[in-house]
């Protein structure tokens, strides 16, 4: 709520090397199937992100996707111990962001989704586009999770372990269905009739 | 008046206007309007289209909490408040899903009044919004009441080492009754509940509320595993005022044993014992 993050505006530099620093995973691919427990409409997946240079701060991946609406997904980074919000954030699809800071104008301050969410160093939460989220070619490709936790993955420098890139998937291999029901980014696709 | 003004008048106009954006989602457009929250969004409003009706609504957003940052501590609101007067005055209707997801609407079969609808439904959706941020107690008190929230978290935690303590311990599943801890052992358990209140108002309904949940144990599912029934007395508090003074005490220590935090020590002791 147009808030400081003290946290990020005192130790910006931490910020930084923890945000941007070398960072790995490990594990197979990323099986999005716990239901989240605060929000009963989204399932999870976590796992530990290793801080290469920065080992003091174990870090954590959360990958989240909306039940029903597969093209809706999040991917945020934690660092637990240096503050509780997340140090980063990508939101595929939800409400447009805006940048209201003293200097910024209006017409530069909506940020729709997809896009990344960062603080500034003066702990302001922003949100953020890079060049391929405004290109309507590659948004096609991004809207698939599994191809745009590469983007993630490069944005803020994590490398996987045992593969290039771990893969996105909503259902655990045992159950994954022949005949998948058909998702869709629509938000009334599912009412009846008004 | 500086001659400018009618230059920047027209500068402000046509900032405004641009800032309308649109998407499309299926077979519905979302339409980004110059209305932005407290929680730093601009509210989007959707447009469908069923059976020549033109339907304007949230989309579901209020519903699944779009415009609320992070996760918000729970506690009173305006917002049941003020959203029954926004519902009235632009006569918002409601439907669920086949998901449980609840959609705000309204809709019209005349193409000119949807201009007109689109600006009610984003007046709406503000104003609901920012109610979904704005708390019923201020910030000092929220502030007293999360302190000593932690201060007895940890004092159970050092208290019970190796015991299985569950904070926020619902009355049965997704009940809306919780205690404040669980303390359990052996499949049974011993429920603390804090007593605390930035004013002697906020005392006695944290009073009251104790009272209340320690009564709803009776009768109920998890009764058979309860041990002990404690009120954990918050002597710190701004208004907890003078010992035993109130009916509510007299009431709270019928339903359950009492224990201030400045003689912390014997609620060790308490659940030691049996």
């Amino acid at each position: 709520m147009n808030k400081v993050c003290q946290e990020v505006r005192s130790n910006f530099a931490l910020y930084e090397q923890l945000l941007l620093g070398s960072k790995l995973t490990e594990g197979g691919d990323i099986y999005v199937v716990q239901d989240k427990p605060s929000r009963p409409d989204w399932k999870e997946e976590r796992r530990a992100v290793e801080q290469l240079a920065q080992p003091g701060y174990p870090s954590m991946l959360h990958t989240e996707v909306k039940a029903n609406e597969h093209p809706r997904f999040k991917f945020l980074l934690f660092a637990g111990s240096f503050m509780s919000t997340p140090l980063a954030n990508y939101d595929a699809l939800g409400a447009t962001h805006r940048n209201k800071y003293a200097d910024v104008p209006l017409a530069e301050q909506a940020v729709t989704t997809p896009h990344f969410n960062r603080y500034d160093e003066l702990g302001h939460r922003i949100a953020y586009k890079t060049p391929p989220l405004t290109d309507p070619e590659s948004l096609r490709q991004l809207s698939q999770a599994t191809n745009c936790i590469i983007l993630f993955y490069n944005e803020f420098n994590i490398r996987h372990s045992s593969a290039d890139y771990p893969a996105v998937l909503m259902e655990a291999p045992a159950q994954q269905s022949l005949f998948p029901q058909p998702v869709t980014d629509d938000p009334l696709a599912y009412v009846a009739r008004f | 008046m500086s001659p400018g003004f009618e230059d920047l008048f027209r500068e402000v106009a046509r900032d405004y206007a641009g800032m309308w954006d649109f998407k499309f989602r299926g077979a519905t457009l979302e339409i980004v309007t110059p209305h932005s929250t407290i929680s730093d969004k601009f509210v989007s409003v959707f447009l469908t289209e069923r059976d020549n009706t033109f339907i304007v609504s949230d989309g579901g957003y209020l519903h699944t909490s779009e415009y609320v940052e992070n996760e918000d501590i729970k506690t009173s609101k305006c917002y049941n408040n003020s959203f029954n007067h926004y519902e009235q005055y632009y006569k918002i209707l409601r439907v669920s899903d086949r998901n449980g997801k609840v959609i705000f609407y309204t809709k019209t079969d005349n193409r000119v009044l949807v201009s007109s609808l689109i600006h009610d439904m984003a007046s709406f959706v503000t104003g609901v919004a920012n109610a979904q941020h704005m708390t019923l107690e201020t910030d000092r008190e929220i502030a007293s009441r999360l302190l000593f929230s932690r201060e007895a978290k940890s004092f159970l935690e050092g208290a019970f080492p190796g015991r299985d303590i569950k904070f926020n311990q619902p009355l049965r599943p997704d009940d809306r009754i919780h205690f404040s801890a669980g303390i359990w052992l052996n499949n049974k358990v011993s429920l603390v509940q804090y007593v605390t209140g930035y004013d002697s108002y906020h005392f006695d309904a944290s009073i009251a509320k104790a009272t209340m949940n320690f009564l709803a144990v009776d009768g109920s599912s998890l009764q058979p595993s309860v041990r002990q029934k404690i009120s954990f007395i918050d002597t710190t508090a701004t208004g907890y005022g003078t010992r035993g003074n109130s009916s509510y005490s007299s009431l709270l220590s019928k339903t359950s044993a009492v224990v201030h935090w400045d003689e912390r020590r014997d609620l060790i002791d308490m659940i030691e014992d049996r």
